[in-house]
């Protein structure tokens, strides 16, 4: 059979049940038990020590009256002692009656017989008394009469001058001191009943036999002898009756203790028997007590295995039903938490189990699924990294392009600003330039000749100007590579000619001298012509210009070392040691007010350009005030391949 | 008397400063103050020789030179450029866009006078 879920519970509740029933049947039959001796407890053994105490206290009480009767002689001690031994029987008979073993009422009938035998003694004590008594009397009556005939007879003697008289009365009161003595023993050994106690009757008997013959053989007189004989009579009946009752008071102390012997034996049988009842109706308890705790045992067994019972039924429950639905969700969850590889181990086939079945089925699936979804993405962030690198790159070459095409376009505005401005200087230097020239030129008119000299000055100014601006876009062309140099082979020779031509009338305003140590042979150049001639020019303006009036300049060319090497020397202001550099960079000059002269922008459009024909240019100077050399190396043309 | 200038400037003292010179020179000089005016002008009157300003607002020169270079009835005239910029660059650009010459500004009355006389005489040697 399948064991369903269903089917699991329905065994369990079956098993359930019928342990209750079984349970329930074993408490009621210990329950029944233990009433049933409950019952017999009350019912017989309780009556029976009753009826057993009930003997024990009427016979107490007989033996109380009898005792008592013999104290005071009254008659309602024996109407007790009757009552008692009536109540005595009646508790015998209950007993046999209630009693249900054959010992018991065999002990019964035996203790009865015992009171029996008992009762007998009792009212032979009775008797007994009654006859010591009646004996007493009469032996009290006997001493009085003799007393009084003692009296009568001593009367004979008293102031009698008889000489026989005082022997008379002294044997009267020998005899009177004897009896008087023998009754006060008399009754001290009842009123004792001392058994042990023997009076020695003897010696009365004698002594008073000795008085009598003493006084009586002495009598003569009739009258006195009758007397006397008629005491002796009484004194012999007295010693009769004393032997008489020491004797009762003998047997009646016997009686007495036969009569505690059969007390006592009945009190040992009836205590005997009240342990017995006593001890069964312990060991009845305690049975009840045994059966009790089978009761409680079963109870309790019942309680535990009740216990167990559940427990397995909630062990069943949480082994095939919870923890298997617990250990599922714990592995989903899982599942859930670390996406790794889960398997349930699958117990059993009902429900849970095929669930477990088809969780594991499903986590294989995901796992597939996740497996494939991972492979995608370590593929998708390959191609991610890929991508990210490449637009690392392209971000930086864009960077890059970005900054250059600022740059350019920064060159461009200061280049477009530098030409506006160069522009915006010359069109009006254009002007003046032009209409002066044609002052000069003589077309409007004749013109003094202190005239043309000032308008001469107008016009190198204006040239300064204009050489101004050129340098300004040279330089800032040269700051941004811009400057274009047309290169052609050509004599540098024919270029300081050129130079020397155009510097002249500057020489000449300053009274100053250019010689040229130069040679014949053309010194052949390769770069561009013009820029180069502009260099020259700076190199020579800049040596009039710082030298004072008068001082001589010197040009030197020629080749050196494969190279073709042009100096200019002046002896002007000279350069300090730390400036010989500085004055190749851009507007140095501003910062040396000593170079006042001076626009900054020669020396540096110069340096730009002798580098663009990869020549060099530097300056020497033995100091302040010792004038300047100025060295040009340049490429010859034979090293170029045209 | 020798052929026709026109002279193309919107500075009007360059225009007028380059007029006195080249009608001293001999020719007979016309003026436009702008690429525009120069263009409509060129048809009719045909001349023999364009001085051009680089520099100019609306049309420059450099396109007007262009464009003459690139008609066929304009395309024989001599230009020469005169610029205030100064710069090599301008020189490559006015020579690239057809230029036949190109002179800076300043200049002195002989550096005009120079180069028109020299570009004149060249295309008057040609057409003769």
């Amino acid at each position: 059979m399948q064991m369903t879920l269903r089917n699991k519970i329905y065994v369990i509740a079956t098993v359930l049940c019928l342990v209750t029933v079984v349970s329930s049947y074993i408490t009621y039959q210990n329950f029944q038990q233990i009433s049933g001796s409950s019952l017999r407890i009350i019912d017989v053994e309780m009556p029976l020590e009753e009826s057993l105490l009930g003997m024990k206290i009427s016979t107490s009480e007989s033996t109380r009256a009898v005792l008592d009767y013999i104290q005071d002689y009254q008659s309602k001690h024996i109407d007790i002692m009757k009552s008692s031994e009536d109540d005595f029987e009646k508790h015998v008979s209950d007993f046999i009656d209630l009693t249900e073993t054959d010992n018991e009422k065999q002990l019964g009938q035996e203790v009865n017989l015992l009171h029996v035998e008992y009762q007998t003694v009792g009212y032979e004590i009775i008797s007994l008394q009654d006859h010591q008594n009646e004996l007493l009397l009469s032996l009290r009556e006997r001493v009085n009469n003799t007393m009084y005939s003692f009296e009568e007879l001593a009367q004979l003697y008293v102031g009698s001058t008889r000489p026989d008289a005082i022997p008379h009365m002294m044997a009267i009161l020998e005899m009177v001191r004897l009896v008087s003595e023998l009754h006060t023993e008399v009754e001290g050994v009842i009123a004792k009943h001392n058994p042990s106690f023997e009076l020695d009757l003897t010696y009365y008997s004698t002594k008073l036999q000795e008085a009598q013959l003493t006084y009586g053989g002495t009598l003569t007189d009739y009258n006195e002898k009758e007397k006397l004989r008629k005491i002796y009579t009484d004194i012999q009946d007295i010693l009769d009756k004393s032997e008489e009752l020491v004797s009762t008071t003998d047997i009646l102390s016997n009686r007495l203790e036969e009569f505690e012997n059969y007390h006592e034996q009945i009190d040992m049988v009836l205590e005997n028997e009240i342990l017995l009842v006593n001890e069964k109706k312990e060991r009845t308890a305690q049975n009840a007590l045994y059966s009790s705790s089978i009761t409680l045992g079963a109870s309790v067994f019942d309680s535990v295995f009740g216990f167990l019972l559940i427990g397995g039924l909630l062990y069943g429950i949480n082994r095939w039903m919870i923890a298997p639905v617990l250990e599922l969700s714990t592995e989903i969850k899982k599942f859930g938490a670390e996406s790794q590889t889960r398997k349930i181990e699958i117990r059993s086939q009902d429900e849970i189990g095929q669930l477990a079945n088809a969780f594991n089925q499903m986590t294989t699936q995901i796992e597939e699924t996740i497996e494939t979804i991972s492979k995608n993405e370590r593929e998708l962030e390959q191609l991610n990294l890929n991508l990210e690198n490449e637009i690392a790159v392209r971000k930086q070459y864009e960077e890059e392009m970005l900054r250059v095409a600022r740059e350019a376009e920064l060159d461009k505005m200061r280049s477009q600003f530098l030409s506006t401005i160069t522009h915006e200087l010359r069109t009006p230097l254009t002007s003046i330039k032009g209409y002066i020239d044609i002052i000069r030129a003589g077309w409007v008119g004749e013109l003094p000749e202190e005239m043309d000299e000032l308008l001469e000055v107008v016009i190198r100014n204006t040239d300064r100007l204009s050489t101004l601006t050129n340098d300004l876009l040279d330089v800032q062309r040269i700051e941004t590579g811009k400057l274009d140099i047309e290169p052609t082979i050509f004599d540098f020779n024919e270029v300081i000619q050129r130079c020397i031509l155009e510097i002249k009338p500057f020489l000449i305003e300053k009274n100053q001298t250019l010689e040229t140590d130069i040679p014949e042979y053309p010194l052949t150049v390769h770069g561009d012509e013009e820029r180069l001639s502009q260099v020259i020019m700076n190199l020579l303006n800049n040596a009039s210009k710082f030298s004072a009036e008068g001082k001589p300049i010197t040009l030197k060319a020629d080749y050196d070392k494969e190279k073709v090497k042009i100096s200019v020397t002046d002896q002007g202001i000279g350069i300090q040691k730390e400036d010989l550099e500085r004055i190749f960079e851009p507007l140095a000059m501003i910062e040396k007010p000593i170079y006042v002269k001076g626009t900054g922008l020669g020396l540096s459009v110069s340096k730009g350009i002798i580098e663009l024909h990869e020549g060099k240019i530097w300056a020497d100077s033995q100091g302040e005030w010792k004038g300047s050399t100025f060295h040009i190396t340049l490429p010859t043309g034979k090293e170029v391949k045209t | 008397m020798k052929g026709k200038i026109l002279v193309v400037d919107d500075e009007p003292d360059v225009l007028n400063l380059a007029k006195i010179i080249l009608m001293k020179a001999g020719f007979q000089v016309f003026t436009a103050n702008n690429g525009d005016d120069c263009l409509k002008r060129v048809n009719s009157l045909q001349p023999d020789l364009i001085l051009l300003d680089s520099i100019m607002p609306g049309k420059n020169g450099i396109e007007v030179c262009r464009t003459l270079k690139s008609q066929l009835n304009t395309q024989e005239i001599p230009i020469v450029i005169f610029s205030a910029s100064g710069s090599m660059n301008n020189k490559s650009a006015a020579l690239e866009a057809g230029a036949d010459g190109f002179l800076s500004k300043p200049f002195t009355i002989k550096e005009l006078t120079d180069i028109i006389t020299k570009h004149y005489d060249l295309i008057n040697k040609i057409n003769n």
